[in-house]
């Protein structure tokens, strides 16, 4: 097989799952199952203002959602995806994280159907498409938990990989041009402006409009930082690539104004070997209830 | 274990590359991840302003920020997404009574006493080579109490 060593690197078939392991694992779906639960919610919530389709994405090119904007039908399919999501996080049927995807996807085509194309859902949604296909292909729940794990990985590095390359083919290595973020900056200006009646611009944006090559720094170091996304699928650089790109999350809230919350929360689970730490807490009382009940989830059929 | 894990993962792939070839980069979940690609190119986005409800229309002139009639309306106000409004105002072609009362609808029961204007904001440099930019607005329609009035040169286009 080609670039086995990558793979069996990414998957760690080879090493035994530890408690502190399976505790990362499911915490990282604790937080993705959160994260579809406050979409959802949020979506129906919406999706009563809208009353016709002006921008179809997915499948909403091939039926109309329209339908959708009636407040039964989006609170319904809240609703449906709620409960799919919770018993796949109890594990009680394999193949629920696959349909709730499903009607997730027919959630964010009625959703964002108005000519948005939002990006801030997606790894979430990714992150459940990891869990739905570990579950629906794998028996063995330890290998289910490995599969998961490896595939969320694998497709966080990957779309920042994406975005870092889309800059490059869409405006090539002069993309990072200070000048740049000045437009975006009047961009995001009007968009705060417009959503809250007011805007000032702060402090490190007031020293980016005096300072072009100040711009041009943060922008080139966005760009490295997204195109360096492969990185995260190496356990050794992992965490160096976590920081980097929590930071360059910070710094779009703080030039931009765009906060990407559930990607810097999941950036937080995935990067960092918090297995190490929680072996180690769990190792200092080894009769606790926790422990007991963590080994047998573990090893549960 | 390792060759079916990393099947699934081509298959995945495979799958992920033809609907976002097929769907101009976006088949949620997947996605090229395209934001923020075009640098350097003129941008449009939306800003309403609040006048009165007798407002009287006048002309149809781009305006700079400070010429602006009456106050900015925060789209909070309503729940609406800046980016649903900006999006529809940059992409919308269809300008049909029926496209306008969905906009309408937005704006909910404050059109019964308010009266607004919709603009489209839109950003470039200055000059060619400039590190300067500017934003101009040119008002698309009104939406007063009883009547929208939606600007000569969209229904033209």
């Amino acid at each position: 097989m080609r670039f086995e060593g990558f793979f069996k690197h990414l998957f760690q078939f080879d090493r035994e799952e530890t408690r502190g392991g399976y505790l990362l694992i499911k915490l990282v779906e604790v937080v993705m199952a959160y994260q579809v639960f406050m979409y959802a919610w949020s979506w129906a919530s919406y999706m009563p203002l809208l009353s016709e389709v002006i921008l179809p994405l997915g499948l909403a090119n091939y039926i109309n959602v329209e339908f959708m904007f009636e407040p039964v039908f989006a609170y319904a399919n809240a609703f449906v995806i709620t409960v799919l999501v919770l018993i796949g996080i109890i594990g009680k049927w394999r193949y629920s994280y696959l349909v709730a995807l499903l009607f997730f996807h027919l959630h964010y085509v009625s959703r964002y159907s108005q000519g948005e194309i939002s990006h801030g859902s997606n790894l979430t949604a990714m992150v459940l498409l990891s869990f739905a296909l570990a579950y629906a292909f794998f028996n063995d729940k330890s290998t289910q938990r490995k599969v998961a794990f490896g595939f969320v990985i694998f497709f966080t590095g990957m779309g920042y990989v994406s975005a870092g390359m889309s800059k490059l083919i869409g405006s090539g290595p002069v993309w990072s041009d200070g000048s740049h973020m000045y437009l975006w900056m009047g961009e995001r200006s009007i968009d705060r402006l417009s959503q809250d009646g007011v805007f000032q611009f702060n402090l490190l944006q007031e020293l980016m409009f005096e300072h072009w090559w100040l711009s041009t720094l943060i922008l080139t170091f966005g760009l490295l930082v997204e195109l360096s996304g492969f990185l995260l699928w190496f356990r050794k650089t992992r965490w160096i690539q976590a920081t980097m790109l929590i930071s360059m999350h910070v710094g779009i809230v703080l030039t931009m104004n765009i906060f990407f919350g559930p990607y810097i929360y999941i950036l937080l689970i995935i990067g960092y070997p918090w297995d190490k730490l929680f072996n180690r807490l769990l190792d200092k009382k080894p009769h606790s209830e926790l422990n007991t009940l963590i080994e047998r989830r573990m090893y549960a059929a | 274990m390792l060759k079916k894990a990393v099947k699934i993962l081509y298959t995945v792939l495979i799958i992920y590359a033809l609907l976002v070839a097929t769907h101009l980069g976006e088949f949620w979940p997947f996605s090229i991840y395209p934001m923020f690609s075009q640098a350097g190119n003129e941008w449009s986005r939306s800003l309403v302003h609040e006048v009165g409800a007798d407002y009287q229309v006048e002309d149809w002139q781009v305006l700079r920020s400070d010429e602006l009639p009456g106050n900015v309306f925060a789209l909070d106000n309503i729940g609406l997404n800046q980016n649903d409004l900006a999006n529809l105002i940059q992409k919308n072609e269809d300008w049909s009574p029926r496209r306008m009362q969905s906009i309408r609808r937005y704006f909910g029961d404050y059109l019964n006493d308010h009266g607004f204007v919709v603009y489209r904001a839109r950003g470039r440099f200055a000059d060619q080579g400039s590190h300067e930019t500017v934003i101009e607005f040119t008002p698309y329609f009104y939406l007063l109490p009883d009547t929208t009035i939606l600007n000569p040169k969209l229904l033209d286009e």
